[in-house]
């Protein structure tokens, strides 16, 4: 009787499935339990060997009633899924729709009202033999209204097994629908952390920005008693990031390292993973992380491999090519002596790196966050680098000739000067290559400075190897060397050529000095280059004539001295740059944080703002963005004259992390206020604009009391 | 930039925990409450002994669960034993579910043969958001100076199944048996599984 009703409705919709012929059973029966009716719904009448297919657990609360998410909220219990499958078959994780709030009383819940579908994928093993595929489950669900009531049902549907898999044409609709309720999936890279019982999520893409927005936004926080539920915390975006601070759940006992995270807006709902963020590590939002997990579990070979490469590669680089290949020249028509040459060399350009690593090393265990080119974040080598380059530009452009020791340990051809010239012309490459390394080696030496002395000294020294073997390959087969053109005209115009690239190399070291220093002194370091310029004309003409004069020489010297004078000058406006300057120009209105600098403020009667921040902590940048790099609190300082120093506590800064315990911390955010003739200032470790604002207005009314 | 100021400054306002938040290691709220006898009951009173709070809900399914399987009455039984002050307390608002009369209450307690110390009645919920208690039933254990020292689920299996009570690793139990034998607890909190208190609104 049931089967004929039913095929009876199924005409209607023009289609019967005869069981008893087909065998096909798309649809178990419904399962009538309180306030609740459930059912199993196929999207296939047939299933293939290797294929898979989706079911649907259809569960039809009666008016009011809900069941819930995978996180259920305060009570409640996420419904539950044990699939009995043929061995072999797997059943996949339940397709969660998208979910709703419900608030009771104090309390919040998370599910799902109205006729939900828990779509799961289902696997037929590849090597499936048998004529039918029984599929059977157990549903554990809590249905509630003001009141719950726990209840299960056991379905199971038996499908044929063909050579296609077959869409049940009846169910179309039904999982369309059931897909549309879906969230959209997305890899958005998102992280959160805990700190002060606070819940701080940071999730970061253009569309998220988008999303926060809209007032109906709402993050869906796919761990129990993680976050509270009832509240709905705060949403800022900042750029093309979202942060979301929730209070940290009262009950919390420990949360997994992902996460999922459901945004939804009335318009949309998007499924992602949150990562926890882990001290010490990479922040996994705000752009491309350095040390990325997979470099980091490389084998060493294989990134001593990509060492030599990166050293090798290191060779065609514009700022070191035009010297390295005259060199390489000298070096193929010093005959007999062309080994020792090349090994000399070889020593001079590995032990330049392994130096560079011993000072990387060295700094690194004091605390300074650097990488490499680190030595390009002072402005002193960039300004004289900018300079140097240009004075080597105009040198292959043919402007002068060289006389003095160190260009002749490059360009000279005659390779008398022996062992000593050679390891010299090899520390010169790496100090002319510095330049070009950091944008092609930043991961291979990204990798290094994370690891220990031992490994990062030898990616050093597998980078000078690398940028060596060119020569000793010359030396070792001579062949080689007999295949390298002559010299002659062509060179003259090659190094020509090759002057560009030391221009461009000069103007991009000009464009860093500038990022860093401002307008007003790049102006200065470019007459400074102006000035050193006409002195190197100068100098070329004096080179042509057959008795230079005593005048010519004063001119050149006053030309350099007037040359350095403006470098001075550049560096001097560098270092002291003007608080106008500041606020046109660079966005930065810090200077790093030193136990000394503190103590020099505190002298001189300033009232100081202490910043402990580290890169990897999302709290702290989630202050930054909302409380402190905002106009109103940059104009807050500037007009009560507050020095604003920042400690970066990236790598765990020993004398940071003394500043720290002296307030009884051991980890960032750490923000005090000094203010003249008081007790320093802990605020809180959740920044707004106005408790700052309220901070420094207390501080200037007690300070104006008698 | 302006959108987003007033975002954030309205949203900075709404921050605030609307709840109170019990510490463990902290000494425990104090509460004040009349029991199904009539006699008033104060966290005061108790000083010197080491004091059960169970959230309870006689219709709640996941209380039943509890009840049917006698192990809410083993624990209460084995622990008022042992001098252990058991405090169910009940915070469903009139006309709620779990809402019952003094009368009803001592009749459940005589119908489950269950051995609780006092049944305190907190229709109004005072007691109930001292203690942030969100569910039945939700435990809580106070040590000999006052201080929590557990709060959370009964056990480690948030499911209504009668089955799953012998299967479930005991964290109240555990954690009281620690106190009482003058031990650290090593699960201090955890994930408390149940109804829905019926607060008042």
């Amino acid at each position: 009787m049931y089967l004929l009703r039913r095929c009876l409705a199924h005409l209607v919709l023009g289609f019967c499935a005869f069981p008893w012929l087909a065998q096909a059973q798309v649809a178990s029966a419904i399962v009538e339990q309180p306030q609740l009716r459930a059912q199993l719904l196929s999207e296939v009448s047939t299933v293939t060997a290797g294929d898979s297919f989706t079911v649907a657990v259809k569960l039809m609360p009666d008016q009011g009633w809900h069941t819930y998410w995978i996180n259920p909220g305060d009570s409640g219990l996420a419904t539950t899924l044990a699939w009995q499958l043929p061995s072999g078959s797997e059943a996949g994780a339940i397709q969660w729709p998208i979910a709703h709030k419900f608030r009771i009383g104090p309390l919040a819940n998370y599910g799902f009202e109205g006729d939900t579908y828990l779509l799961t994928d289902i696997s037929v093993p590849t090597d499936y033999a048998a004529n039918d595929f029984t599929v059977a489950v157990r549903a554990d669900w809590l249905v509630c209204e003001d009141y719950c009531i726990p209840g299960f049902a056991e379905f199971s549907l038996t499908l044929p097994v063909t050579n296609a898999t077959t869409v049940a044409p009846n169910h179309r609709e039904a999982f369309a629908t059931a897909r549309a309720q879906l969230p959209e999936q997305a890899d958005w890279p998102a992280a959160f952390d805990i700190q002060a019982k606070q819940v701080t999520i940071a999730v970061q893409h253009g569309d998220v920005a988008l999303m926060a927005q809209d007032p109906s936004f709402y993050a869906f926080v796919g761990a129990g008693e993680l976050v509270e539920h009832a509240t709905d915390g705060t949403v800022f975006v900042s750029d093309d990031t979202v942060f979301i601070q929730r209070p940290q759940n009262t009950f919390y006992s420990g949360v997994a390292e992902q996460i999922p995270l459901l945004l939804v807006t009335d318009q949309r709902a998007v499924l992602i993973t949150a990562n926890q963020q882990a001290q010490g590590q990479e922040l996994m939002v705000r752009g491309q992380p350095v040390v990325d997990t997979t470099e980091a579990l490389m084998a060493l070979p294989l990134m001593l491999l990509f060492a030599v490469l990166g050293g090798l590669m290191l060779n065609l680089m514009p700022c070191v090519f035009p010297v390295l290949s005259l060199k390489a020249l000298s070096l193929a028509n010093s005959g007999d002596q062309r080994l020792s040459h090349a090994l000399w060399y070889s020593a001079g350009v590995i032990i330049s790196f392994l130096a560079i690593a011993a000072v990387l090393l060295a700094l690194r265990a004091t605390g300074a966050a650097l990488g490499w080119g680190f030595q390009l974040q002072n402005p002193w080598l960039i300004a004289a680098m900018s300079l140097l380059f240009v004075a080597i530009g105009l040198n292959l452009s043919g402007l002068y000739q060289v006389a003095t020791r160190l260009m002749s340990l490059g360009s000279s051809s005659q390779p008398q000067h022996g062992p000593r010239g050679s390891f010299a012309t090899g520390v010169l490459a790496v100090v002319v290559a510095s330049p070009c390394t950091a944008p092609f080696m930043g991961v291979a030496l990204g990798f290094a400075i994370v690891q220990p002395p031992v490994v990062a000294l030898s990616v050093f020294a597998a980078l000078g190897f690398g940028l060596a073997l060119p020569f000793l390959l010359i030396a070792w087969i001579p062949a080689l060397a007999n295949r390298l053109p002559r010299p002659g005209l062509w060179m003259e115009r090659f190094k020509q050529w090759m002057a560009i690239p030391m221009y461009l190399t000069a103007v991009w070291l000009v464009w860093v000095f500038g990022r860093q220093a401002g307008v007003d002194s790049m102006a200065l370091l470019l007459i400074a280059a102006v000035l050193l310029a006409t002195m190197l004309w100068w100098l070329g003409l004096r080179q042509l004539q057959p008795q230079p004069s005593i005048g010519g020489g004063l001119l050149t010297l006053v030309l350099m001295s007037l040359s350095l004078l403006a470098l001075a000058a550049a560096l001097q406006f560098a270092q002291t740059p003007s608080s106008k300057a500041q606020t046109a120009d660079s966005q930065q209105n810090w200077q790093p944080w030193s136990a000394a600098q503190l103590a020099d403020l505190q002298q001189s009667g300033q009232p100081v703002f202490v910043n402990m921040t580290a890169d990897w902590c999302i709290t702290c940048l989630a202050n930054e963005k909302v409380a402190l790099d905002t106009n109103a609190t940059r104009a807050l300082f500037e007009q009560h004259n507050i020095a604003y120093l920042k400690g970066d506590w990236t790598l765990q800064d020993p004398a940071i992390t003394e500043y720290l315990s002296q307030f009884s911390r051991n980890g960032v955010p750490l923000y005090v206020l000094y203010w003249p003739g008081q007790e320093p200032q802990v605020l809180p470790q959740l920044l707004t604009p106005a408790i700052v604002r309220e901070r420094i207005t207390q501080s200037i009314s007690a300070a104006s009391k008698p | 930039m302006f959108k987003q100021l007033t975002t954030l400054l309205s949203a900075a306002l709404i921050t605030t925990s609307v709840w109170a938040s019990p510490e463990i290691g902290q000494a425990a709220p104090a509460f004040s409450v009349v029991d199904s006898k009539g006699v008033t009951h104060s966290l005061s009173d108790f000083a010197g002994k080491i004091v059960v709070l169970e959230w309870t809900n006689h219709d709640c399914p996941f209380v039943k669960k509890h009840y049917e399987t006698d192990n809410m009455q083993s624990l209460q039984r084995e622990l008022t034993g042992q001098d252990v002050v058991w405090l169910s307390v009940i915070s469903s608002a009139p006309g709620t579910q779990g809402f019952v009369s003094p009368a009803q209450a001592d009749q459940l307690t005589a119908s489950r043969n269950a051995a609780p110390t006092a049944v305190l009645l907190d229709s109004d919920g005072v007691m109930g958001r001292a203690y942030d208690a969100r569910v039945t039933p939700h435990m809580y254990v106070i040590d000999s100076s006052g201080a929590l020292r557990y709060a959370g689920g009964i056990d480690s299996l948030p499911t209504a199944k009668h089955e799953d009570v012998a299967k479930a690793d005991p964290y109240f139990a555990t954690a009281a048996r620690a106190v009482l034998a003058g031990q650290t607890v090593e699960r201090s909190i955890s994930r408390p599984y149940g109804c829905t208190v019926k607060y008042a609104d």
